[in-house]
């Protein structure tokens, strides 16, 4: 079978058989969209309860921007979305030019609790008494983590 | 602090975690250690899966002056947390049985983690 970059009726590829010499549509691979994927609901069938757990600083990689984008798309698709921000994961309230501050921000708008390490918001050096008014420091974090992760969420996504 | 019956409930639910980084490179085996031991503390049955790096973690077996996360994934096995660690991950990096803590079972990722993740209630992953 030979095929060809011709784009054909279903935007695929022109194949063409040699030896009958026949021109065989393949239509394009189907990949899910956002309307196709099942989702999930929460166990009694209302708002879905979604927690990320962010340990990584937005300055040093770009996964935790990515997490925040993705959070807020959960969040507009009408589910609940909390944030704890956890070891280098509290340097996400600096912002520190990556525009972090500003999406947690939003996301608290829209109704995300956001925490945060006491411990390591401590340590990382930054004000605790300057902190948005959104943003909820808690002092034992792994127990609040824990609590949180298998009590009140339906799905954690971590980083 | 969870009261015994409320311990006794919990002990229904399993919280598994996968650590993928080793200790010492950022606080990745600390957040999975001290996870670990606030969910076994509220009575939760608990797994805890070094995989990758994460393996590392086993081989910290002595007392240290300073932040031990080996010492606390002892504790974790103390105090009942299931751990295991993968044992293609272990070999790649000449991790042998005598390098590494006792409790921690050496065993195949895709039977052990897929049975551990198929039998959670939540699964948290640390390797930032």
């Amino acid at each position: 079978m030979i095929c060809s970059f011709t784009p054909g009726s279903f935007g695929g590829l022109a194949c063409q058989q040699s030896s009958m010499d026949r021109t065989v549509e393949i239509p394009p691979k189907i990949y899910p969209t956002r309307d196709r994927i099942p989702v999930p609901v929460s166990k009694d069938g209302n708002q879905l309860k979604v927690g990320f757990v962010i340990t990584a600083t937005a300055s040093r990689e770009q996964e935790p921007l990515r997490m925040l984008a993705m959070a807020r798309s959960i969040q507009e698709r009408g589910d609940h979305v909390d944030l704890f921000l956890l070891g280098d994961g509290v340097q996400l309230i600096r912002g520190s030019g990556t525009g972090s501050l500003d999406a947690l921000g939003e996301l608290a708008e829209m109704g995300s609790r956001v925490f945060l390490s006491g411990e390591h918001l401590k340590a990382s050096g930054a004000d605790v008494e300057s902190l948005p008014h959104w943003a909820e420091t808690v002092e034992r974090p792994y127990d609040i983590l824990v609590k949180l992760s298998m009590e009140e969420w339906d799905r954690v996504v971590s980083l | 602090m969870a009261t015994r019956e409320q311990k006794e409930k919990n002990a229904e639910k399993v919280l598994t975690i996968i650590l993928t980084r080793g200790p010492y490179l950022s606080d990745a085996a600390d957040h999975a250690v001290n996870t670990a031991l606030a969910a076994r503390k509220e009575g939760y049955t608990v797994n805890l899966f070094m995989y990758l790096d994460g393996v590392w973690l086993s081989h910290l077996k002595y007392d240290k002056d300073f932040n031990n996360p080996g010492e606390w994934l002892s504790w974790c096995i103390r105090k009942g947390v299931n751990v295991a660690q993968c044992d293609s991950c272990s070999d790649a990096r000449d991790l042998a049985n005598g390098d590494i803590v006792e409790g921690s079972n050496v065993t195949a990722v895709y039977t052990t983690l897929t049975r551990m993740i198929a039998g959670s209630d939540r699964v948290i992953t640390f390797n930032g």
